[in-house]
């Protein structure tokens, strides 16, 4: 999860004793949802401690030292840039690749396939939750549709204070389900928005552990636009427009069966009051 | 050059392992439905040997009847081979199921044995007057 600048983000980690630093790079290696950012600044703080560490007097003393001492001076003296860029290159296809391998290990066992496809076919194997970067100066939730109000309400009442419920849906649909489920790991709002036959899903999960929903699609390549910071991945699934985001803890998902430019239009509306 | 040579070899070496789940992805069958927009399920340990197995299904729109049609525990004393020590169905655990939602969420408890790996799979589905819509799904394993 991201929160704060690197500057800070930085500062809680130099906190943190080499031991746990050791064990929280793990961790985001592990991880398959891992962040690549954290990864980079715990690995210069422990390539730092162990430049700043000092070496204790009987080693100065002994040759093999000074001769290794001798070596990394010459390198360092013809082309420290180089070696910077390969071991930044190194480590990020270090963390590439243990998020392949993790996906790799599971989709050996033939019962995890399918579970996996998904993951290796879509855009969620490598969803990186991600704060707005581009701040909002005054959100204000404005709507015609007195479903959507009903709706977000419900999110506020979850303790979600960005915006991500949008203020517009095209024409015609009226709420005609809003529920929250309360699990071990999560609470889901689930809205169900109806014109004749058509529907529209609109659900906002808030997750206490690392966990994401599984979306079904189909063969069509996914999406992303990207608005006000924030990724939008959409998918189809046959008829379906599946549009899923998230922002921190909070995975957030629309399916509609609708023009490609409603659904754009949708997404907008989550920052932005419709013009009448 | 020698640590160049090296980190060349290692990269290299990734390069081929990377290639694995590139293979493993194109063997994949597309999973639309109808029916069910996604789906969640995980285990969650409540004592030293017992686990709730977690299910939700969200479905498109609101459906007659959704939720889970089994929930097979599967067992193994390596991680690796797995074989199914109990399933639970709808007609042992009726709130498996629920009719007239998009939505179910649900948890069935299981006691497993001390150092012993565990899964549940879990066979999810939706249904309307138009038809079913089914979706297996595995929780991650869970060693007691």
């Amino acid at each position: 999860m991201r929160s704060g600048s690197m500057a800070d983000r930085r500062g809680e980690l130099e906190q943190l004793s080499t031991q746990l630093l050791d064990q929280r790079l793990q961790e985001q290696l592990q991880n398959a949802g891992g962040d690549p950012d954290e990864v980079n600044l715990i690995l210069d703080i422990l390539k730092k401690r162990e430049q700043d560490m000092p070496v204790p007097l009987s080693l100065r003393e002994i040759p093999a030292w000074e001769r290794y001492q001798a070596r990394t001076k010459s390198r360092a003296g013809t082309s420290p840039g180089r070696r910077k860029w390969i071991l930044r290159a190194a480590s990020i296809v270090l963390v590439v690749f243990v998020l392949f391998a993790s996906v790799s290990n599971q989709a050996a066992a033939e019962p995890f396939w399918q579970r996996i496809a998904r993951w290796t076919d879509s855009v969620f194997a490598f969803f990186s939750p991600d704060a707005p970067t581009q701040p909002i100066e005054k959100y204000e939730f404005q709507t015609e549709n007195p479903g959507l109000r009903q709706v977000y309400d419900e999110i506020t009442g979850l303790g979600v204070t960005e915006p991500v419920v949008p203020m517009w849906l095209p024409d015609g649909y009226t709420l005609s389900y809003c529920r929250k489920t309360i699990a071990a790991k999560k609470t889901t709002v689930v809205s169900v928005f109806q014109n004749g036959g058509k529907v529209i899903n609109y659900n906002v999960a808030v997750y206490s552990e690392e966990l994401s929903n599984q979306y079904q699609k189909d063969e069509t390549e996914a999406k992303v636009f990207e608005h006000y910071g924030t990724e939008y991945h959409i998918v189809q699934n046959n008829t379906m427009w599946v549009v899923v985001w998230t922002i921190r803890n909070i995975e957030c998902s629309i399916s509609v069966d609708c023009q490609e430019d409603e659904v754009y239009r949708m997404i907008r509306s989550i920052y932005e009051k419709e013009e009448a | 050059m020698k640590r160049l040579l090296r980190y060349m070899s290692f990269i290299i070496a990734l390069s081929l392992l990377l290639a694995v789940p590139a293979l493993a992805a194109e063997n994949v069958t597309p999973r639309a439905s109808d029916y069910i927009m996604s789906t969640c399920v995980y285990l969650d340990q409540t004592s030293g040997t017992q686990f709730d197995v977690w299910h939700e299904v969200i479905a498109l729109g609101i459906m007659d009847e959704l939720g889970a049609y089994r929930i097979r525990i599967q067992e193994s004393t390596n991680g690796t081979d797995w074989t199914t020590v109990y399933t639970f169905t709808p007609e042992d655990e009726p709130s498996m199921v629920e009719e007239d939602s998009p939505v179910h969420v649900g948890y069935v408890t299981y006691t497993g044995v001390k150092g012993r790996y565990y899964r549940a799979k879990i066979t999810m589905f939706a249904e309307n007057s138009k038809g079913r819509g089914e979706v297996v799904t595995y929780t991650e394993t869970l060693r007691l």
